[in-house]
């Protein structure tokens, strides 16, 4: 039982691990049972002693049963309660979002949820995400057999479409099973000991009573770790129900296979849970030294089996060998394109600080940051002066895409933001000085995001930027705070993270939460957030 | 004697009576999943012969690409959409199926259709249609086995027949052509 996985099909793996669920059930239910009948016998027997001359019997019977059915009762309270949460207190708990149609990569996980609905007929199960750069997938019913599926944004960025189907399959399995509500039973159990041992250890510390809460404490403690260990051991058990189950409905095990070696591998970062979520998730999110040692105490105590072990059932019904995996999951190398060329074509003067600047062309001016639509530009070779909006190239790129024009003005040059797809979401930006606005959410979509190649030149300004110390106490002073462009709040100026020292705008109204970066600054978060990272 | 053989067969009568309500009763459940499962599949054929047309105008710019396979998917839409009756309707939409599947195939060939952003999210729509068209087949034909035993099953069939329950078809596609789709670059 403690090692999974022999020889033998999707089918009778599926079967074989129901039955040990049933088992492992059984034996928990019984030693519940046994544990409270020997307290409250413990507790008669110090009593009977007490009074010894009296004829009253050592042992019981009446009184081992009047215990366990206390016992009972106690945990059918505790699995009500547990019960009684519903869907959006436990996603608030795992602090998810939900998905955002628009965004590409939101859309195929959308899709991903109904092709799940299809294929179990539980309908509707809610898609959410979590906004975390690692792996991880999850689900959860609540209350009223509401239910969910969740994943992380690193899970959408770095598992193909047939990868986490697989994965979707898996946790669409879990939900078909109710492996939710059984591990709500077995965790009420659990508990059930610790709200013993709780009471006993705030009981009258003194006499016959004294010893009685010694020996409760004693034993619900034992039944604590003991609940525990059973507990664990279900929950492996259903991870391999599901596994062979999401097998059987998406078809590919090898897809599976692929989907826990990246996760497992590469990319699995660790996500801030509570502790009691971690058996809802495809792979234990807290990555607990135990998840992949051999031996006795982690075999007891993870909640998942082994990858190794999942992986080897999974590669004997792919047919394939972890060869196969290893190649198909390679990490690709982080590209860098080389330096724009310079491109030729009409140059222009600009007038900043009381001089003629220049020449430059188009393409060079844009990123310098240097113009604003007002700004006087004269192109080389004409003596005619002109602001910049209003020469038709480039107020044409100064205006490009800006598709909402006049409802959201860039907060620094207060011409229209341009929409634009940027790595599979919708942002929007500013043609004349190179700004994004994004909503909120997105900057977790983007830093966990690989489409965009970064220039040479990119990298070596984020690069800079990190190692020097005077980080970016100028920009607070020189750029006067601006007004949100979505919800005309005010905007406050925020470190994106330790991580990189980059200041941005964000509203301070939590509703909104847009951020917005000036020209380069979405960049160099990226670059260096990436690097990190991988 | 009589009494007894009186209790007896009221008895009986009782039983095979409480039988038959039992099982009248499940086969209706049965009957409500199966036009359950059934709408799902609707819903998604539907779903996909909108993305068609969708589809058609999508790719027409594209050179040379499989004009001959568009125009027979069209065409086997259009036969699908008036099907009178549910053999035929199959017939056509495994037809599409299987039209569709070659065009899939041969797709990653085309540069354009690949960097084309509109090509690439009709691509996800077309393929995560045919995924839910599958699994909610696998669903729909579950439940039109259930029903179907019970339909034809010793006793249950005497109920099934008085209630005038007959066995549901199964919601097949007939296997897609096995030939390699040509390319020429």
């Amino acid at each position: 039982m403690l090692h999974p996985l022999p020889a033998e099909t999707v089918f009778e793996a599926r079967a074989r691990a129901k039955r040990n669920t049933v088992l492992l059930f059984a034996l928990l239910g019984l030693i519940y049972m046994g544990l409270f009948g020997l307290m409250g016998s413990a507790a008669h027997f110090i009593i009977a002693s007490e009074v010894k001359r009296r004829s009253v019997p050592d042992f019981s019977l009446l009184v081992f049963s009047c215990s366990a059915a206390a016992g009972l009762i106690l945990s059918v309270f505790q699995i009500i309660s547990a019960r009684g949460k519903n869907l959006d207190e436990l996603l608030s708990a795992i602090q998810t979002v939900p998905a955002d149609p628009k965004d590409a990569y939101h859309k195929v996980f959308l899709n991903l949820v109904a092709e799940a609905e299809a294929a179990t007929n539980i309908r509707p199960i809610r898609p959410v995400i979590i906004p975390s750069p690692g792996s991880n997938a999850f689900s959860v019913e609540g209350a009223g057999g509401q239910t969910a599926i969740g994943v992380t944004e690193g899970l959408l960025v770095h598992l193909n479409r047939a990868e986490l189907s697989a994965v979707l399959a898996h946790e669409a399995a879990h939900l078909a099973n109710g492996d939710s509500r059984l591990m709500t039973i077995a965790v009420a159990l659990l508990q059930s000991f610790e709200v013993v041992q709780n009471t006993a250890s705030k009981g009258r510390i003194r006499g016959r009573a004294a010893l009685i809460s010694v020996v409760v404490m004693i034993l619900s403690a034992v039944g604590s770790f003991v609940a525990r260990i059973l507990a664990m051991a279900i929950s492996r058990q259903r991870e391999l129900v599901a596994d062979s189950h999401g097998v059987q409905m998406c078809k590919d095990p090898l897809a599976l296979a692929q989907a826990l070696h990246k996760i497992s591998e590469g990319y699995r970062g660790s996500i801030s849970v509570p502790q009691e979520f971690g058996s809802a998730f495809i792979l234990n999110p807290a990555m607990s030294a135990f998840d992949e040692e051999e031996g006795i105490l982690p075999d007891l105590l993870a909640t998942h089996p082994p990858v190794a072990a999942r992986l080897e059932g999974l590669l004997r019904w792919a047919k394939a060998e972890l060869k196969t995996v290893v190649e198909n999951t390679k990490i690709p190398v982080a590209k860098i394109i080389g330096n724009q060329p310079q491109a030729a074509g009409q140059k222009f003067f600009v007038y900043q600080e009381g001089d003629w600047k220049g020449p430059w062309t188009e393409d060079q001016i844009l990123p310098m940051n240097l113009i604003k639509p007002s700004t006087w530009i004269c192109p080389e070779g004409s003596q005619e002066v002109v602001q910049a909006l209003e020469h038709p190239a480039l107020g044409r790129r100064l205006t490009a895409g800006a598709s909402d024009k006049g409802k959201h003005l860039c907060p620094r040059c207060m011409i229209g933001l341009g929409a634009k797809t940027y790595e599979g979401a919708n942002i929007r930006h500013c043609g004349a000085c190179g700004g994004h606005l994004l909503e909120k959410g997105v900057m977790e979509r983007l830093v966990a995001r690989r489409d965009e190649t970064f220039r040479q030149e990119a990298v070596a300004k984020a690069k800079a930027w990190r190692s020097s110390a005077t980080h970016d106490l100028q920009k607070s002073c020189l750029f006067p705070a601006i007004q949100c462009p979505l919800c005309r709040g005010p905007m406050a100026k925020v470190f994106h993270s330790d991580l990189t020292a980059v200041t941005v705008d964000r509203c301070v109204n939590s509703a909104c939460g847009a951020i917005w970066c000036d020209a380069g600054e979405l960049e160099t978060i990226q670059i260096l957030v990436e690097n990190a990272a991988g | 004697m009589f009494m007894i053989i009186t209790a007896v067969s009221v008895g009986i009568l009782a039983l095979v009576l409480v039988y038959g309500v039992l099982t009248y009763n499940r086969l209706v459940g049965y009957r409500v999943e199966c036009d359950n499962g059934w709408s799902q599949i609707d819903v998604q054929l539907k779903r996909r012969h909108d993305l068609i047309p969708n589809l058609v105008e999508t790719v027409k710019g594209v050179m040379n690409f499989e004009k001959e396979t568009l125009t027979k998917v069209m065409e086997a839409r259009s036969k699908a959409m008036g099907a009178g009756s549910m053999d035929r309707r199959m017939k056509a939409e495994g037809e599409i199926s299987g039209l569709l599947g070659r065009l899939m195939a041969v797709w990653e060939n085309y540069p354009d259709l690949k960097s084309n952003q509109n090509a690439r999210a009709l691509q996800e729509e077309l393929v995560t249609t045919e995924n839910r068209i599958a699994y909610s087949r696998g669903h729909y034909n579950d439940v039109v086995s259930n029903f179907n035993t019970l339909v034809q099953q010793f006793p249950s069939n005497f109920v099934a027949s008085i209630g005038k329950f007959s066995a549901r078809q199964f919601f097949t596609v007939p296997e897609p052509e096995r030939a390699n789709p040509q390319v020429k670059f």
